[in-house]
């Protein structure tokens, strides 16, 4: 199944997003992993030029600070902000 | 001469006297105007008394390519960081600072002399350059599209220059709010790199972020001609800035709209000080962004939900005051709104 990422804002105040297809079972672990976190995701309030993230899997849209992702889904993560275009 | 028109009569002079003074020696070095001009004085013009020992404190550190912050702080040597872009961020820190006091007589980000903070080497190949409310962070960008986001100046003025707002008007990040926040950044940033470079506005390319976008016909932002810093990028296609009011991005107020648009719509107050600087002609700091700088820390004219209209009334108000009905710089500013359709 397809997961995407989207990155937006920074200094350049850029859209850029990436796609990979991952197994079923990734992206259901995926969605374990972040979705909790996901719901009081909320972007610092005095922070300014921030990037922001949202990993859509399917349907669901789970916005998410990489720098909270755990260990087991670094990799995959890293993969889809090396490949933005 | 112009110690002895202030001295002459520096206990009874009045508010109005100085602003005479002030449109007489605008050519003259503005330093020495400044340092001439009484606390009294400088007080009912809206500035800060003088500090007359203030010195910045400037702390530079790695984070070693993770994302912890500040990391480690570095020693500067006799001939500097030997870390190429500690280096930068040093010299960038300290012309902001230099802008701010020389000329608006504030010392430092909260006004009161708080440490400048740089974190370098932030994440691996990071293409970010970001305030995070206590100091500013810089990714060395991945080397193909980005260069490291210590490249230019006005990068790092831009960042601090978001520290300054959040002592003074905190404008929201959101919508034209947001937009004037993050074009008071550009407006900071173009000067310090202007005066870094000893340029008027003629000579400027008005560009922000000209290096750290690698391909020498690109930059991030323009704020001369907005919407093309950048045409045809092979990965960020083409640069979406309006100039004026009539191409004005409605975009949501959520992360993936950049809040209303804040990065984009920015260039419509972007347009409004080019053209009043370049109009007013001479060096942007010593006239237009004096006006720029009353006005963004005038938090009763400039509220933190302040809109396009409410800047443009805040600046033709503090043009009036500093430099007088009918004078070159209240003229250029309101032609600046004019043109950037801002009513």
């Amino acid at each position: 199944m397809k997961i995407k990422l989207i990155q937006t804002g920074g200094f350049a105040g850029l859209t850029r997003s990436a796609e990979i297809e991952v197994q079923e079972e990734e992206a259901e672990k995926l969605i374990q992993r972040l979705a909790p976190a996901a719901a009081s995701h909320q972007p610092s309030p005095n922070v300014r030029d921030a990037f922001h993230h949202v990993l859509m899997v399917g349907d669901r849209r789970i916005p998410f600070s990489p720098e909270e992702v755990p260990e087991e889904l670094r990799s995959t993560i890293q993969h889809l902000i090396a490949n933005l275009s | 001469m112009v110690d002895k028109l202030v001295e002459s009569g520096s206990k009874t002079i009045s508010a109005r006297g100085v602003e005479n003074k002030f449109r007489s020696y605008r050519f003259r070095s503005d330093r020495i105007f400044f340092s001439a001009v009484s606390d009294s004085v400088r007080a009912s013009l809206g500035f800060r008394r003088k500090a007359r020992t203030a010195k910045p404190v400037l702390e530079v550190y790695t984070a070693g390519n993770k994302t912890s912050l500040p990391g480690r702080l570095l020693k500067r040597g006799r001939s500097g960081y030997t870390d190429k872009d500690a280096e930068r961020v040093y010299q960038g820190g300290l012309h902001t600072w230099n802008l701010y006091y020389d000329m608006f007589g504030r010392n430092s980000i909260d006004g009161n002399g708080m440490a400048i903070i740089q974190s370098i080497h932030y994440g691996v190949k990071y293409q970010n350059a970001f305030w995070n409310g206590r100091q500013m962070v810089y990714g060395d960008g991945d080397g193909t599209i980005f260069g490291s986001f210590t490249s230019d100046v006005d990068i790092i003025a831009h960042e601090l220059t978001h520290g300054v707002m959040q002592y003074s008007s905190n404008l929201d990040y959101q919508n034209q709010s947001g937009a004037l926040n993050e074009s008071f950044s550009d407006v900071f940033g173009i000067m310090v790199k202007q005066r870094m470079l000893n340029q008027d506005v003629k000579a400027s390319d008005w560009l922000i972020g000209a290096n750290v976008l690698i391909g020498d016909e690109y930059a991030i932002r323009s704020m001369k001609e907005p919407g093309s810093a950048y045409r045809n990028h092979p990965v960020l296609g083409s640069d979406p800035q309006p100039a004026t009011m009539a191409e004005y991005k409605e975009l949501p107020n959520t992360p993936e709209g950049d809040w209303g648009g804040v990065h984009i719509n920015s260039g419509i107050p972007n347009f409004a000080f080019y053209v009043a600087a370049f109009n007013r002609g001479g060096y942007a700091w010593n006239t237009i962004g004096r006006i720029w700088y009353t006005a963004m820390t005038d938090t009763a004219r400039m509220p933190h939900d302040a809109t396009f209209t409410m800047a443009k009334e805040a600046t033709l108000y503090h043009a009036r005051q500093l430099f007088g009905e009918g004078s070159l710089e209240l003229n250029a500013v309101s032609q600046g709104w004019k043109e950037a359709g801002v009513e």
